[in-house]
């Protein structure tokens, strides 16, 4: 008789290291909590731990043996942080020569710019990682203004961003428990916040830091390379 | 004129001793100095998003290894072409790895483009001219085309050739580039 318990593996990636703000695993652990349950057994692996402490086997392993993997990383220079790549590199090459896995492969990106649209291509390239490692791609849900994500996550304006999160995530709790499948959508979630009233609070937030740092304004434009 | 040329230790095949082959001898006699980076895993810790290079030491990354004489000799350089093996239509974790320590170059605010995306400005008046060459054993179509996306649909000023195999298109590619360095945003 098989398992009746699906397991689903929830990838935190972001690069940054354990600290409060950590959009990547606050999705996660918010994603955990909604798909656990007597008939859901999620794990969560941190990648930069794993990667880290030379402990990715456990992940591998736990990854080919789930039902569902749901992957969350910030998108560096349009696409997934080398951290990211190198775990997943370092996957295919352990998968190798293995019968597929065929695990659902669903997948959450968020940017500190405001558009979500921008985070399309690091979508397409975790659809190209699960068709060279033994993947189902289901879906991508992009997130634009991440930097917001936390700081704000109780205001008003937020609603619709976490309604938008948990219908996604309803539906992968039911494609997880019934095998049935809808047709794959990416979904784009924007933080609707005045774009320029984002640019100045990001911008001011910049320099903030640098006079904490003991900087002054003009120090942020040094330019330590500068081609004599 | 210097080029410096940035490849991956983990995927040196015959295919990239072709490229660089080839593209030395296109860059050469135009009077290039050629350098070469070779990254091996490892070798290059990865960003991990603390944005101390614009807050805390501005152009600079706070991670001491080998990354300020990369993007020293990167920004001195008047040509960095970078040979990407393409992994998942997307660049190995090496070669990611130099791009995402790119950062530093750039300032940390936010503006609006042209085009009404957003993108951080540039922290010099130029910069070298950036090409990215990809590659692969057997690449998908699809894996070109997203490859090329990558760049192509969000950064201004970074050529992107995909390798498939004929010379005499590759080299077609090269002169179509000017290879000189460029200003403004990237």
């Amino acid at each position: 008789m098989s398992d009746p318990v699906k397991k689903v593996v929830l990838l935190s990636a972001s690069p940054k290291p354990p600290q409060e703000y950590i959009v990547s695993e606050f999705l996660a652990r918010y994603a955990g909590e909604r798909l656990h349950s007597t008939e859901i057994e999620a794990q969560i692996f941190q990648v930069r731990q794993t990667l880290l402490h030379k402990e990715t086997q456990p992940a591998y392993e736990a990854m080919f043996q789930s039902d569902a993997v749901l992957l969350f990383f910030p998108l560096y220079f349009f696409c997934m942080p080398a951290m990211l790549t190198r775990f997943l590199q370092d996957f295919a090459a352990y998968a190798d020569g293995k019968e597929r896995c065929g695990a659902k492969l669903y997948v959450f990106v968020n940017c500190g710019f405001p558009e979500p649209e921008i985070n399309l291509e690091a979508v397409r390239a975790a659809e190209s990682f699960a068709k060279h490692s033994g993947f189902t791609f289901r879906f991508g849900v992009m997130i634009g203004g991440g930097g917001m994500l936390l700081g704000a996550k109780d205001a008003p304006f937020m609603k619709e961003v976490f309604s938008a999160l948990d219908r996604s995530l309803s539906q992968i709790e039911h494609e997880i428990l019934t095998d049935e499948t809808f047709p794959a959508q990416t979904v784009s979630i924007p933080v609707k916040f005045p774009r320029r009233l984002y640019f100045f609070g990001g911008n001011l937030g910049w320099k903030s830091t640098a006079r904490k740092n003991g900087l002054k304004r003009k120090d942020l434009y040094r330019k330590p390379y500068l081609k004599g | 004129m210097r080029a410096y040329l940035i490849s991956d230790g983990e995927f040196a095949t015959k295919q990239q001793e072709r490229l660089d082959r080839l593209l030395c001898a296109f860059l050469k006699p135009q009077g290039f100095e050629i350098e070469r980076k070779e990254i091996q895993r490892d070798e290059l810790a990865f960003c991990r998003g603390c944005f101390e290079c614009w807050t805390k030491t501005p152009g600079e990354c706070s991670m001491k290894d080998g990354i300020a004489s990369i993007n020293r000799a990167c920004m001195e350089s008047d040509v960095v072409v970078y040979f990407c093996p393409v992994v998942f239509g997307q660049f190995s974790a090496n070669i990611k790895s130099a791009i995402d320590r790119w950062l530093p170059n750039m300032l940390p605010f936010f503006e609006t483009r042209k085009d009404g995306s957003t993108m951080h400005p540039p922290r010099y008046p130029d910069y070298p001219r950036q090409v990215m060459i990809g590659y692969a054993e057997s690449l998908t179509d699809e894996d070109a085309r997203l490859f090329t996306d990558i760049t192509m649909k969000h950064r201004s000023n970074i050529p992107v050739l995909v390798d498939r195999g004929d010379d005499g298109a590759f080299l077609d590619q090269l002169k179509s580039i000017s290879f000189a360095r460029v200003g403004g945003a990237l």
